[in-house]
């Protein structure tokens, strides 16, 4: 069972080229193919064969209107289509951090847990939550009549969501998702999981399965929980990926997904121009990159 | 190394974002902020018993509102005929013998 990781990132090419070197270095059997959604200059000059230029001005726009249609189409079509061995393609964007060296079997591990489409951390139905995701959209005649029109379930007004990053998707469920045809640009949070669960494909929550995850800290007081009321458990447990989640409410909350401070660790993430830290911000002698764009294509506050 | 943890705990918070765009907002921020403060109940989750936030509810025009959720995901319910309750929409908020790991 192969695994195909998509590092999804709009930095310059020196700091991607960094994030690759250390992926490498990391893990020198894993397969990479970056998903370069910034300025094509900086695509053209990474020059890597293992890269892809997605030309999507949604990801140089508004994070609340970010959209994954073009990456998840050309990551199907660049790579996977023609590969029969990859059967897993994990997403993640370019500040998520992997820190172990067998992350994919670990990976493996998680898609043996369930025949699913889709694990995601805190992947489960809004329809009765109160996520801003859900709350946005429910009342889009034109997205409610796409999804009416695309499930095969009971429900087709369901609606699902999951982080962003670190989305593993089986091979039919990327399959499927990249044929559908002429997706309206949605939020990717609520778009992904909501399509592959109305394609007929499970969707399911990584914690619920399990504890690939743990590490991951929710809300925005856990690097203090961690470093002063002697809570460090979570962050002990960082072992794999290394992630900042800072509670879910919020309708920036996926780009406030970022590199975690571990305690007595030595990486602080800092704010990067508008709501989007990244590599830039680590210091070299612990990691790769580090970014000189403010955002996707220059403009701030976008996430990849 | 305490020394170094808070260096790094200064560092993280001038890394909070700044307040996200707010769609819907009954009263000013500023506003809603203090009536919770002054007036907010301890919302619990109904699985796991541990607050949610802090919120107080208000009825508006065949609404009822709670200030102070919007920072939250919640999932919520009725389980009677005049009685809601709350959940974590998020597992790894909510602890279980499932998930020892979740503080």
């Amino acid at each position: 069972m192969a695994v195909l990781t998509a590092i999804i990132t709009h930095l310059e090419a020196p700091a991607v080229r960094r994030q690759l070197d250390y992926l490498r270095d990391l893990s020198p059997a894993s397969r990479f193919v970056v998903c370069h959604g910034g300025s094509r200059a900086a695509f053209e000059e990474l020059a890597d064969k293992d890269a892809l230029f997605i030309d999507d001005p949604s990801l140089r726009g508004s994070a609340r209107q970010q959209s994954y249609n073009a990456i998840l189409r050309a990551v199907y079509e660049g790579r996977v289509a023609q590969d029969t061995d990859i059967e897993l393609v994990y997403f993640m964007e370019y500040d998520h951090l992997v820190l172990a060296s067998d992350f994919e079997r670990r990976l493996e591990e998680l898609a043996g847990a369930s025949p699913a489409g889709l694990f995601a951390k805190g992947a489960s139905r809004r329809n009765d939550t109160n996520w801003p995701h859900f709350t946005r959209y429910k009342d889009d005649a034109g997205i409610n009549r796409f999804f009416a029109e695309l499930s095969c379930r009971d429900d087709p007004w369901a609606r699902w969501g999951c982080l962003g990053s670190g989305m593993l998707l089986r091979r039919e469920a990327l399959a499927a998702l990249s044929a559908v045809p002429d997706p309206p640009r949605v939020y990717l949070e609520m778009f992904i999981p909501t399509v592959v669960y109305h394609l007929g494909f499970d969707v399911v929550d990584v914690d619920a399965v399990s504890d690939l995850y743990a590490g991951v800290l929710p809300g925005v007081e856990s690097p203090a929980q961690a470093l002063i009321d002697s809570r460090a458990t979570p962050t002990d447990r960082l072992c794999l990926f290394h992630l900042k989640q800072r509670g879910p409410g919020r309708s920036n909350r996926k780009e406030q997904l970022r590199v975690l401070v571990a305690a007595g660790g030595n990486v602080a993430p800092v704010r990067h121009d508008g709501n989007t830290p990244c590599f830039a911000d680590l210091p070299d002698h612990f990691y790769a990159s580090r970014g000189t764009g403010s955002s996707i294509g220059g403009v701030a506050s976008g996430s990849a | 190394m305490t020394t170094r943890a808070l260096a790094h705990l200064r560092s993280n918070l001038s890394a909070v974002d700044s307040e996200g765009e707010w769609p819907d907002p009954f009263l000013p921020r500023g506003l809603e902020r203090l009536v919770v403060r002054l007036f907010g109940r301890q919302i619990r989750c109904a699985e796991c018993g541990r607050e949610l936030f802090k919120g107080v509810p208000f009825l508006w025009r065949g609404k009822l509102w709670l200030f102070g959720a919007y920072e939250h995901v919640i999932r919520v319910s009725f389980v009677s005929s005049e009685a809601m309750e709350f959940r974590h929409a998020q597992l790894d908020e909510c602890p279980s013998s499932e998930r020892p790991w979740v503080q």
